[in-house]
């Protein structure tokens, strides 16, 4: 990936389109966490706008001591979190089986194909409690520990942890008993 | 259950990673970055730029920042109560070891002699010790119930 940080010079030395680059670099793991919290695919949006134009605005505070990423990621959550209490969005309904879709028949060797996979996936993801599937995304995929989430969330190290266990345990359940898929269908090597 | 005590289990693990990994979509919003840039030029048309001094205007980016302040604060009084402590028992150490190493001089302190001047010393030394200690102890428990530091007492602070 390239460097953000000589966008980041750019962009204070006055060059603005520089700033579009690091947009384009971040911007797709800034929705996936937005999305997370927010679980609509338009909300997630706004709020990664907003989260970028903080960012351009405040660049110059930018201290450098963690990656431009992790300081990205930190706004995104706010702004989205933020966004959340104001929509004072309904906490998906977790046991709600009146939209999900009756299973593909697996195919030979019992794989699902890649597009019912990352379905199936995410719609178990929004069904997931917003921190649980935040604090999911954040430590399984964008690789952060616990302290780091600890500290980009401003929850406890103990509350991240408790959410982590909560999070794994309920993605099983939507996985083998709501959705009646096996971990093995959506193994992948 | 408490989940601090359950062992890992990388095989759980790894496939929650690949879980994940495949949850990964792509932003669908091919024009997303005209936007942020579009949004961006409009701050700059009402004369708004990058700004070296952090600016008061998102409760996000504030708190970003100040996390960082706080963050930094809570490692630089880590440290300094792990020195003031150390400092402490490496005198108490060094202390104890002159008063039992030194032979009973007859010496004179305040009027005294002999074992009297002796026992004085010790004495003051011991109340000395014990009012350094209880200050130590008073710092150590405001740091670990953060006390000292809380948002209500400093709001309380400014206020008056």
């Amino acid at each position: 990936m390239p460097d953000s940080e000589a966008y980041i010079d750019a962009v204070l030395a006055g060059d603005r389109d520089a700033f579009r680059h690091l947009v384009r670099l971040h911007k797709d793991s800034a929705w996936g966490i937005a999305l997370s919290v927010l679980k609509d695919a338009f909300t997630a949006r706004d709020a990664v706008q907003q989260a970028f134009v903080q960012a351009w605005l405040h660049l110059g505070s930018f201290r450098r001591e963690a990656s431009f990423r992790t300081w990205l990621h930190r706004i995104v959550i706010r702004e989205a979190l933020k966004l959340a209490k104001e929509q004072q969005q309904p906490a998906a309904d977790f046991a709600d089986t009146a939209y999900i879709p009756d299973p593909q028949p697996p195919e030979s060797g019992g794989e699902l194909r890649d597009a019912h996979q990352r379905y199936y996936i995410n719609q178990a993801l929004t069904r997931l409690d917003a921190r649980e599937s935040l604090v999911l995304k954040l430590f399984y995929l964008e690789a952060y520990s616990i302290r780091e989430i600890s500290q980009l969330t401003a929850w406890s190290e103990s509350n991240v942890k408790v959410l982590l266990y909560r999070a794994r345990q309920n993605m099983r359940v939507l996985l083998e008993k709501t959705f009646r898929l096996k971990p093995e269908d959506l193994y992948l090597p | 259950m408490n989940p601090n005590s359950l062992p890992q289990n990388p095989e759980d693990d790894r496939f929650m990673q690949q879980l994940l990994r495949k949850s990964a979509e792509p932003m669908p919003f091919p024009d997303f970055d005209d936007e942020v840039m579009s949004a961006i030029t409009a701050l700059e048309a009402e004369a708004v730029v990058p700004q070296k001094v952090p600016a008061i205007e998102s409760s996000a980016a504030e708190a970003a920042i100040a996390a960082d302040y706080r963050e930094e604060l809570r490692r630089m009084r880590t440290a300094s109560l792990r020195l003031s402590w150390l400092f402490f028992l490496i005198g108490l150490a060094a202390g104890i070891a002159l008063l039992l190493s030194t032979p009973s001089y007859n010496i004179g302190f305040l009027g005294f002699q002999g074992r009297e001047a002796w026992i004085l010393i010790q004495g003051i030394c011991l109340i000395w010790l014990l009012m350094q200690a209880d200050q130590l102890l008073l710092l150590t428990k405001e740091y670990l119930s953060g006390s000292r530091y809380s948002a209500a007492k400093r709001n309380k602070r400014s206020a008056a």
